[in-house]
C-alpha cells in the first residue's frame, strides 16, 4: 500500500504527464479539427523534436535548442503537407495512410542519421535536480516541464481565441466556404495550420526529451495517448484535449502506484467507459467527423 | 381519421428552438402541404418524424401507437417514409439498384448472406413495377448519378415509395425543377397522394396551393395557421410572416 | 454438368484458382520460394475478409491487426495446451477473434469515419498492450514458438502431411479457395448489397428500413473472424506467434494491400494487393536494411498517385463496376 507521500508524489507525476500529453494532443487536433486529417505523424515529428534538440544543444545551449527546434519541425510539417493536402476532403483513411506511410519513413530517417540506440538527455542545470518542500522531494525539471506545457497551452488558446488569424483557423474549421468567401486563402491557411500543429509537436518533443530516453520509437508513446485523449476530450473541442490529457495523465500516473503492469492500458479503459457514457466525447460536438 | 399526430413536439439545438411545441395532427388519405419561410423548422419536423433526430420533449403517435424515440429503420417498418429535400439518393449504384436495395428492405431479405441477390424473384419484380410506376423504365442500367437531375428527383421519391409507406412525406420534390418538369411532377404527386396519406413541404405557392387539400403554416418553429388553401390565402398572419409568396 | 462447367470457367474467381493452384511451380523461375506464396494466400485471406469491412461497408478500420493477432495466439493455446491439430487450433482462432471483433465492434458500429478510425487504433493498441504485457497467454516478448504443422486429413483413408511447405501451402490454398468463395457469395448476397448502400448512403440505409449499426457491428466481426483464420494460418506457417503480429503496422500492412490492389472498386483487389506488397516487401528488403523507409514513402506514393489501386485502371465504363450495377 503507497504511502500518502507517494500518492501525491505520483499524482503530481500524473498532472505533469498530462500537461504533456495535453499540449501533444493540442497540435494533433488542430490538424485534425481544420483538415480531418488523422496525422500519424504527429508522434514522429515529436520524435524529431527530441532528436533536433539532443543536436542542437551541445552547440547553441537549452534555450536557442528549444527556440529553434520546433520551427525546424514546423518547416518538416510545412513540407509533409504539400503530400497530404491531396487526401482532403476524402475518406479519411486516405490521410491516415499516407501520414502513417510518411511516419514509417521519418522514423527510417532517424534511424539513419542518429542509428536506433536510444540517448538519454539531461535536464539543464537551472532545472536540475529536486526541490524540497518540506518532507517532498520532487523532481524540479518536472514542474518546469509543467510550467512550460501550461505556458504552450495558453499561449495556443490565446492565439486562437484572441488573433484574427487564430479567428480565421477556427472558422476555417467549422466553415471552409465563407473562410473563402471572405478572400482568405484556405490552402495556405491549412499550410499553415500544419505547419502550426507539427511545431506544436516538436516543442514537446523538446521539453519531453529529458524526461523520457530518446529513441526512435519514441513518437508512438506520443501519439497513442493523443489518439486516446481527442476521443476522450471530444474531436475538435479545445478543452476537451486538455481535460482529457489531464485525465489520460492522472488516471496513467495512479495506477502507476497500484496496478503497474495495467498503466499502459488504463487510459484505454477509460476511454472505452466514457465512450459507453458520452459517445461524442466529454467535450465534443456532433460534427461531420462521426 | 388522423393518421399521424404530434403533441407538444420540441426540438432545439443549443439556443435556437428549432421545433416549437408543436400540435400537428395530419388526416390520411389528404394531400396536407406543409409551408413557411426558410428556417421554419419544416426539415426539422420530417427529421424527428422520421426518427432521425430525436425530440427533447413531446410525442408523435402514428396510428394511435406512440412512436416517440423510434429509430428511422423502426419508423419506416410502421409505414412511414420520406424524401431529401437535398438529393439523398445511392449516386454510386445503378437506378435499380436504387430502388431495389429499398424494395429488399421492405420484403426482408437484407440480413441473407448466402443466397443470391438474383434469385430474389419477387424483389427484382417488384422493383421493375415501381420503376414503371415512376416512369424511368428503360434507364434501370444507369448509374444514378448519371441520370437526369428531373430523374434523380423523381427516384429520390421511388426510393421512399419502395418502402410501401402509408405515409409519405416529401421535402421540397420540384426543388431546382424547370418549370416545365414541376408540371409532371406535380401530376406525380397528386397521383401518389390517391393511393397513400402524403405530405409536402414546399416553397413554390402555385403547387401548394394548386394540389393541397389543406395546408399546415409554420413560422419559427410553430404552426401560426392551418386550412384550406382559400383560408390560408386570406390569412393575415402567414401573410406577414411569408411575404411574396402569396 | 457441363453448363456448370463452362459457367466456372467464365467465372474471374476460377482463374484466380488456378493461377495459384500451379504457383508453386512458376515460383522458383521467378526468383519466387514456396514460403511467399504461402504468405500470399494467408495475408489474401486476412486482406478479402478485411475488405468486407472497407470496401463494400466503407469503414476506415485501422485496427484489424489485433485480430490477426488473437487469432495466432489462439491457435497458439489451444495447440500447446489443449487439443493438439490443425483444425480445432485454427477454429480456436476464428472464434476468438471473432469474439473480440463483435466486443470492439459494439463500440465502434455506431460510428464512421475519422472517429470510427480513431477508436479502431485506439482498440488495437490496447490489444497490443495487453498481448506484450499477459505473458501466461502470449508469451509477452519472447512470444510462443514451438507451434506444429501437423498432419491433416481424414483418419483411416488417407493423411497429408504439412510440415513441409510445399504441403502446407496446398492446405492454406484450400482453405484461401473456401474463404474466397464465402467472401464472394457473401458479398453478392442481399446483405453484402445492403453493406454497400451503407457504404454510399448510411443515412438513406437507414430510411430505408436497415438497422445500420447492426450490419456494421456485423461486417466487423465477420471480417474479424477471417483474419483470426488468417493469424491462426500464420503463427502455423512461422511456427511460432510473437507480439508483433498485433503491432499496428499490420493493420497498416493490410490496409495497405487493398487500397494498392483497388479493393474499394473490386472484389480482386485485396488478393492482387497481397502478392504485389509481398513482392516488394522481398524485393526492397533484399536491396538495403532500410526497408521501412522504402515502405513509407511507397505507401505515400500509393495514396498520392495511385488512390483507387492498381485494378482501377481497368475499370472502363461506370456501368461495369461488377459490384454496384444489378443486371437481371
Amino acid at each position: 500500500m503507497p504511502s500518502f507521500l507517494e500518492f501525491q508524489t505520483q499524482l503530481l507525476n500524473g498532472f505533469v504527464l498530462g500537461l504533456l500529453y495535453a499540449l501533444i494532443a493540442l497540435g494533433f487536433m488542430l490538424i485534425l479539427g481544420v483538415m480531418e486529417v488523422i496525422n500519424f505523424s504527429h508522434g514522429i515529428l515529436f520524435a524529431w523534436g527530441a532528436y533536433f534538440a539532443l543536436t542542437l544543444r551541445p552547440i547553441v545551449g537549452f534555450w536557442p535548442a528549444l527556440l529553434i527546434s520546433p520551427i525546424f519541425v514546423g518547416f518538416m510539417g510545412l513540407i509533409l503537407e504539400f503530400a497530404v493536402r491531396r487526401s482532403y476532403g476524402k475518406d479519411p483513411l486516405f490521410g491516415l495512410l499516407l501520414t502513417f506511410g510518411s511516419a514509417m519513413a521519418l522514423e527510417e530517417v532517424i534511424r539513419i542519421i542518429w542509428s536506433a540506440t536510444g540517448y538519454s538527455i539531461a535536464a539543464p542545470k537551472f532545472v536540475a535536480g529536486p526541490i524540497v518542500f518540506g518532507p517532498i522531494f520532487y523532481s524540479k525539471y518536472r514542474l518546469f516541464l509543467a510550467a512550460l506545457a501550461a505556458l504552450l497551452i495558453v499561449l495556443t488558446w490565446l492565439f486562437l481565441e484572441k488573433t484574427p488569424y487564430g479567428a480565421v483557423i477556427k472558422a476555417g474549421a467549422s466553415d471552409s466556404e465563407m473562410v473563402m468567401a471572405l478572400g482568405i486563402d484556405l490552402k495556405k491557411m491549412r499550410w499553415f495550420v500544419f505547419g502550426l500543429g507539427s511545431a506544436l509537436a516538436g516543442i514537446a518533443g523538446v521539453i519531453a526529451a529529458p524526461l523520457w530516453s530518446i529513441k526512435p520509437t519514441m513518437g508512438l508513446e506520443a501519439i497513442m495517448p493523443a489518439f486516446v485523449v481527442v476521443v476522450i476530450g471530444g474531436v475538435g473541442s479545445f478543452w476537451g484535449a486538455v481535460i482529457g490529457g489531464l485525465m489520460v495523465g492522472i488516471v496513467t500516473g495512479v495506477s502507476v502506484m497500484f496496478m503497474p503492469r495495467t498503466s499502459q492500458i488504463v487510459m484505454y479503459i477509460l476511454m472505452a467507459i466514457i465512450v459507453l457514457i458520452r459517445p461524442r466525447g466529454l467535450m465534443g460536438e456532433k460534427s461531420i467527423l462521426e | 381519421m388522423e393518421i399521424i399526430k404530434t403533441e407538444s413536439l420540441t426540438k432545439r439545438f443549443g439556443g435556437l428552438v428549432a421545433v416549437n411545441n408543436v400540435d400537428l395532427s395530419i388526416e390520411e388519405n389528404r394531400l396536407t402541404s406543409i409551408i413557411g419561410p426558410n428556417g421554419a423548422g419544416k426539415t426539422t419536423l420530417y427529421n424527428l418524424l422520421i426518427g432521425l433526430m430525436k425530440p427533447d420533449s413531446g410525442q408523435i403517435y402514428f396510428q394511435g401507437k406512440d412512436i416517440t424515440g423510434y429509430p428511422p429503420h423502426r419508423i419506416v417498418k410502421e409505414g412511414i417514409a420520406r424524401s431529401f429535400q437535398i438529393l439523398n439518393i445511392f449516386t454510386e449504384l445503378s437506378l435499380f439498384e436504387n430502388i431495389r436495395i429499398a424494395v429488399q428492405a421492405e420484403r426482408g431479405h437484407g440480413l441473407e448472406m448466402l443466397s443470391s441477390t438474383g434469385s430474389l424473384d419477387e424483389v427484382n419484380g417488384r422493383t421493375y413495377e415501381i420503376i414503371k410506376n415512376i416512369g424511368l423504365e428503360g434507364r434501370e442500367n444507369i448509374a444514378a448519378k448519371n441520370l437526369s437531375y428531373g430523374d434523380r428527383r423523381i427516384l429520390e421519391i421511388g426510393i421512399a415509395l419502395a418502402s410501401n409507406p402509408k405515409l409519405l412525406l416529401l421535402d421540397e420534390p420540384t426543388s431546382g425543377l424547370a418549370s416545365r418538369e414541376t408540371g409532371s411532377m406535380t401530376d406525380f404527386i397528386q397521383g401518389l397522394a390517391r393511393d397513400l396519406t402524403v405530405v409536402v413541404i414546399e416553397h413554390d405557392m402555385n403547387v401548394v396551393l394548386s394540389i393541397s387539400d389543406h395546408i399546415a403554416v409554420l413560422h419559427q418553429g410553430k404552426v401560426i395557421a392551418e386550412g384550406t388553401p382559400d383560408q390560408i390565402r386570406q390569412n393575415d398572419e402567414v401573410q406577414e410572416a411569408y411575404l411574396g409568396g402569396l | 454438368m457441363k453448363k456448370m462447367v463452362s459457367a466456372a470457367i467464365r467465372h474471374p474467381l476460377f482463374w484466380v484458382f488456378v493461377f495459384f493452384l500451379f504457383l508453386p511451380y512458376i515460383l522458383p523461375f521467378v526468383g519466387g520460394y514456396t514460403y511467399l506464396g504461402v504468405e500470399v494466400l494467408i495475408w489474401a485471406i486476412f486482406a478479402l475478409g478485411f475488405n468486407l469491412v472497407l470496401g463494400y461497408t466503407g469503414l476506415p478500420s485501422f485496427g484489424h491487426g489485433a485480430f490477426f493477432g488473437v487469432g495466432a495466439f489462439a491457435l497458439a493455446n489451444m495447440q500447446l495446451r489443449l487439443i493438439k491439430g490443425m483444425w480445432i487450433p485454427l477454429l480456436a482462432g476464428v472464434v476468438f477473434a471473432a469474439f473480440f471483433g463483435a466486443l470492439v465492434a459494439l463500440f465502434v458500429a455506431k460510428k464512421r469515419g475519422i472517429y470510427f478510425a480513431l477508436l479502431t487504433i485506439a482498440f488495437s493498441q490496447m490489444f497490443w498492450f495487453i498481448s506484450w504485457g499477459w505473458d501466461s497467454v502470449t508469451g509477452g516478448e519472447d512470444g510462443i514458438a514451438g507451434i506444429d504443422r501437423l498432419p491433416v486429413g481424414i483418419p483411416g483413408l488417407f493423411s497429408f502431411d504439412t510440415s513441409e511447405i510445399l504441403h502446407f501451402y496446398y492446405f492454406v490454398y484450400f482453405l484461401f479457395v473456401v474463404c474466397a468463395i464465402l467472401i464472394w457469395i457473401i458479398v453478392h448476397s442481399p446483405f453484402g448489397r445492403t453493406l454497400q448502400a451503407i457504404r454510399f448512403n448510411e443515412t438513406r440505409a437507414k430510411c430505408i428500413g436497415y438497422n445500420t449499426a447492426f450490419y456494421k457491428w456485423m461486417a466487423f466481426t465477420l471480417s474479424a473472424a477471417f483474419a483470426g483464420l488468417a493469424g491462426g494460418l500464420y503463427a502455423l506457417a512461422r511456427n511460432a506467434a510473437f507480439s508483433d503480429i498485433m503491432h499496428w503496422t499490420q493493420s497498416g500492412n493490410v490496409l495497405l494491400m487493398v487500397l494498392l490492389g483497388g479493393g474499394l472498386t473490386s472484389f480482386f483487389g485485396p488478393i492482387l494487393g497481397a502478392a504485389v506488397f509481398l513482392v516488394l516487401r522481398d524485393l526492397f528488403s533484399t536491396l538495403t536494411e532500410h526497408w521501412y523507409l522504402i515502405y513509407g514513402l511507397l505507401i505515400m506514393f500509393v495514396i498520392v498517385f495511385i488512390p483507387e489501386g492498381i485494378l482501377s485502371f481497368f475499370k472502363k465504363e461506370e456501368g461495369k463496376r461488377g459490384l454496384l450495377v444489378f443486371r437481371k
